[in-house]
């Protein structure tokens, strides 16, 4: 990929460390020039930084040796970047309030471009949702980009089912490209950079940091059309990505629980304030006024009874279930492996099962 | 005078003939002990004098040389004090020779005989080499009353043995004893009965015990795993007589043996999960002692907690569950336990326990479950056929008013699929469906289309391992067994599958 000499100019600009987001934006005169002003913010970067720092930071900026490493190091691990005032760059990140200045991506930038919708939730997300989730994110996948963070729980759920609907996804880090977080996904983010677009607000290299989720949040938010909070605890990154997202002016949606679900109530929070309501795919994509066709497996009869008896057993115990329906409990088991194969309930654990919503 | 006496000295399971020979010698007074005796033979000597002197006996005042051929054996524990005691006494002329008996024995210092450990596979062994007669402690005496073909006397003391030995007295020999009688007496504390609900589970343990397969409890604490694995036992098949004096020679040189003398029950062996891998597998420095897998054999290992062991020690199940036997070596030699056990674990669902409990949220993340269960390493796994979750409700939860099937029922089952195993296998060299190869699964787990298509499409939807394929083929094998189909139908394998909560990619 070739940059011209302004882009060129954000990314050497973002790649230095000791820079604050706000610096950066003042120095780009709030985004609106694509060469560094010095002299006009020197005040302000002395007050923020110090005065050797300032010095070392605008000799960096214009070594020429820096640049070409800067350029190197993102050419090598074949990362593009997408600067503010690249043609790449989506709206819809433009026309929120604070922008990054450079994404830097890995995988297929086109789709910076397409209809975005995020699917994002807590890492404690209860079986019963994490299918869901995933179903619905293949649904979406059909009409959007999916885009989520790459935690384990909600998130990757929402990638791996998008993915496996040979849907199209954009994953956000909070750490630099070239690392992985969590580890465990690491087949997970390879996969991504292959199919979809992995993208990071950090140079590469740069660990993850606490601080990072939330700001990172506002991109996946920023991105999307609508975010649909699968799962979400009282004081949960999920909800943050949802306050952005009603701060851009686009449309919320959550899943229902029941009260007393830890991982839910965040959740519930939002849905008592502005969220939409979401059972399945239908909820999203009529606020979208997109129509879906809902195609369902036939079943078998022994099948309908075993959702019928499940759906009205109280803790989804596969003894109630058997009870419910007079027979014995390992009679049922193969009905229940064949429903789960189908993907339409699901193992909650303790030989009990939770219906998947359709 | 020279005099020999035959004893027998036990290196693991088998017995070796030792000859206690002694001279007596006109010179300086003097009584030597050689012939690589340990500590505890070394001592025999004291022991010996005093039992002698208290039995009203003559200790010979002059040089002694007693001598445990073959010399260069190490001669371990307390078998040789009623052999050394008698070579003596007929050394010095008190007692005529003895070739035709095997003496075994520890004498207190007033001559009375104590009982010791290891004498049914030492008897086994001495009748194996043509000995018939035996004088053994009284203490021994139900031991060694199931051996056939041998005469067994159980004396009290060493005068008793002396008095005998002169004609003095008349000692019949201890009666023999059947096994198939004694083994109706006998019953097991738990009964499937007694556990109320997690139906399951119990039928998990059916399948496990009827096609011989190792199986794993998960659930969150305190809803029954420990009384689930307690009942295994229970609904295996009875021991044959030869089973059972393979199990009591394991216990009876662990010096383990009840007052029975025979162990009519099979063992079931809960070694705490600090266990290490010696205490597990057998081992020892100069005596190799048999572990727990060994003392578990044709019984059930269960090990609760299973990710709290240390990792090499349950790594080095791996080879026993294989094979069947354990082979210890140590610089002192190499000995075969026999360790053909089952093995049941249990273990929480996930670190805070309480994944898939209906009383408490679990609060674990994805990532901390998977470290969990993958303390569990994956070759371990694949030795274990069934993962089953229990019902994840409190004990006191279960409603009681069900009759609940008792073992004897359940154990009818299992005995009618084993024999169909039996049959399929008469010229496999194998009895049961966990021990299939890849070769015997071919030849015997033939699917149908339609059971083809099922497990494939579970495959698929439900990301099971490539390791699982065989074990589910397996469990299909012994669920249509149990259900006296000749082919594995769609269901089957449908059954089989849901027994694999443990599986991930």
């Amino acid at each position: 990929m070739t940059y011209t000499q302004e882009e060129i100019n954000l990314i050497v600009l973002s790649d230095i460390a000791e820079l604050t987001y706000k610096a950066r934006r003042a120095l780009l005169s709030d985004l609106s020039s694509a060469s560094p002003d010095f002299e006009k913010c020197k005040n302000f970067l002395i007050k923020t930084l110090s005065d050797g720092v300032y010095n070392k930071v605008k000799a960096s900026f214009y070594d020429a040796e820096y640049r070409r490493e800067v350029l190197r190091l993102i050419e090598e691990n074949g990362v593009k970047c997408v600067t503010y005032f690249s043609d790449f760059y989506p709206e819809s990140l433009k026309n929120t309030d604070s922008p990054p200045i450079v994404l830097y991506c890995k995988g297929d930038v086109s789709l910076l471009k397409s209809d975005c919708f995020a699917v994002v939730g807590s890492r404690r997300t209860l079986p019963k949702a994490l299918a869901e989730c995933k179903k619905i994110s293949g649904e979406l996948s059909e009409k959007f980009t999916v885009v989520s963070g790459i935690a384990e729980g909600a998130d990757s759920a929402a990638l791996e089912g998008a993915l496996g609907c040979g849907g199209k996804v954009i994953s956000v880090l909070a750490n630099g490209l070239g690392k992985v977080y969590p580890a465990i996904n690491y087949n997970l983010q390879q996969r991504i950079a292959e199919k979809g677009l992995l993208i990071s607000e950090y140079p590469y290299g740069y660990p993850p940091k606490p601080y990072y989720f939330p700001e990172r949040n506002r991109i996946i938010a920023g991105l999307s059309r609508g975010v649909l909070v699968v799962s979400a605890g009282i004081k949960s990154g999920a909800l943050i990505t949802a306050e952005y997202a009603f701060e851009y002016d686009r449309e919320v949606f959550a899943f229902p629980y029941s009260s007393g679900v830890t991982s839910g109530a965040g959740c519930n929070k939002l849905i008592k304030t502005n969220a939409h309501l979401t059972e399945n795919i239908l909820d999203i994509f009529a606020e979208f006024g997109l129509d879906f066709n809902v195609c369902d497996e036939p079943l078998e009869k022994a099948e309908l009874e075993f959702l019928d008896a499940l759906q009205a057993s109280d803790g989804g115990f596969l003894y109630d279930v058997a009870q419910k329906l007079g027979k014995r409990v390992f009679d049922i088991l193969p009905v229940a492996s064949a429903l789960e194969i189908k993907g339409l309930i699901v193992k909650c654990g303790g030989n009990r099962y939770s219906m998947v919503n359709r | 005078m020279l005099s020999k006496i035959n004893s027998f000295a036990l290196v693991g399971l088998e017995g070796m003939p030792v000859e206690v020979e002694t001279d007596i010698n006109k010179g300086m007074v003097s009584y030597d002990l050689v012939g690589l005796p340990d500590a505890a033979v070394k001592e025999s000597k004291e022991r010996v004098r005093s039992a002698i002197k208290n039995s009203l006996l003559k200790f010979p005042v002059n040089k002694i040389t007693v001598n445990l051929a073959p010399a260069d054996v190490r001669k371990e524990g307390s078998y040789y004090d009623l052999p050394l005691a008698l070579s003596i006494l007929v050394a010095s002329g008190q007692l005529d020779a003895q070739p035709d008996f095997v003496f075994l024995g520890e004498l207190a210092l007033d001559g009375a005989l104590r009982p010791v450990a290891g004498i049914l596979p030492l008897l086994i062994s001495a009748k194996d080499k043509g000995f018939k007669k035996f004088i053994v402690p009284a203490g021994n005496k139900n031991e060694a009353s199931y051996i056939e073909g041998i005469e067994v006397y159980a004396l009290q003391s060493l005068r008793e043995a002396y008095d005998f030995l002169s004609g003095v007295s008349d000692i019949q020999p201890v009666p023999a004893r059947s096994y198939s009688a004694g083994k109706l007496k006998r019953s097991y504390d738990c009964d499937m009965s007694l556990v109320k609900g997690q139906k399951i589970a119990k039928r998990a343990l059916e399948i496990a015990v009827a096609g011989g397969h190792n199986i794993l409890l998960s659930g969150p604490p305190g809803t029954g795993k420990t009384m689930l694995a307690r009942c295994i036992p229970t609904i295996m098949p009875d021991m044959t007589f030869e089973e059972a004096l393979e199990v009591t020679k394991i216990h009876s040189v662990a010096g383990e043996l009840s007052d029975d003398g025979i162990v009519f029950l099979r063992p079931f062996r809960t070694p705490h999960h600090t266990a290490t891998t010696v205490s597990l597998c057998g081992g020892g420095t100069c005596k190799i002692r048999a572990g727990e897998i060994s003392k578990a054999h044709k019984g059930v290992l269960f090990l609760d907690e299973l990710p709290e062991y240390q990792r090499s020690a349950l790594e080095s199940l791996r080879q026993p569950l294989e094979d069947r036997v354990i082979t210890v070596t140590r610089s002192g030699g190499a000995v075969t336990f026999p360790a053909d056990f089952m093995l049941c674990a249990s273990m929480n669902p996930c670190p805070c326990g309480n994944y898939g409990s209906s009383a408490k949220e679990c609060t674990c993340t994805p990532a901390q479950i998977q470290k969990y269960r993958s303390k569990i390493s994956g070759p371990l796994l694949d030795r274990i056929d069934l993962h089953v979750e229990v019902d994840g409700v409190g004990y006191e939860h279960l409603s009681s008013d069900a009759a609940e099937e008792t073992s004897a029922e359940v154990k009818a089952r299992v005995e009618r699929a084993r024999a169909i195993q039996r049959e399929r296998f008469s010229d496999c060299g194998i009895t049961v469906n966990a021990n299939m190869g890849e070769r015997q699964i071919k030849e015997f787990c033939r699917l149908s289309a339609e059971s083809q298509n099922v497990l494939k499409s579970a495959f698929e939807r439900l990301h099971l391992s490539a390791r699982a394929r065989s074990r589910i083929i397996k469990v299909a094998r012994t669920i249509a067994d149990l259900d006296f189909s000749e082919s594995i139908l769609p269901s089957h394998v449908l059954e089989a599958v849901s027994y694999r909560s443990a599986d991930f990619k």
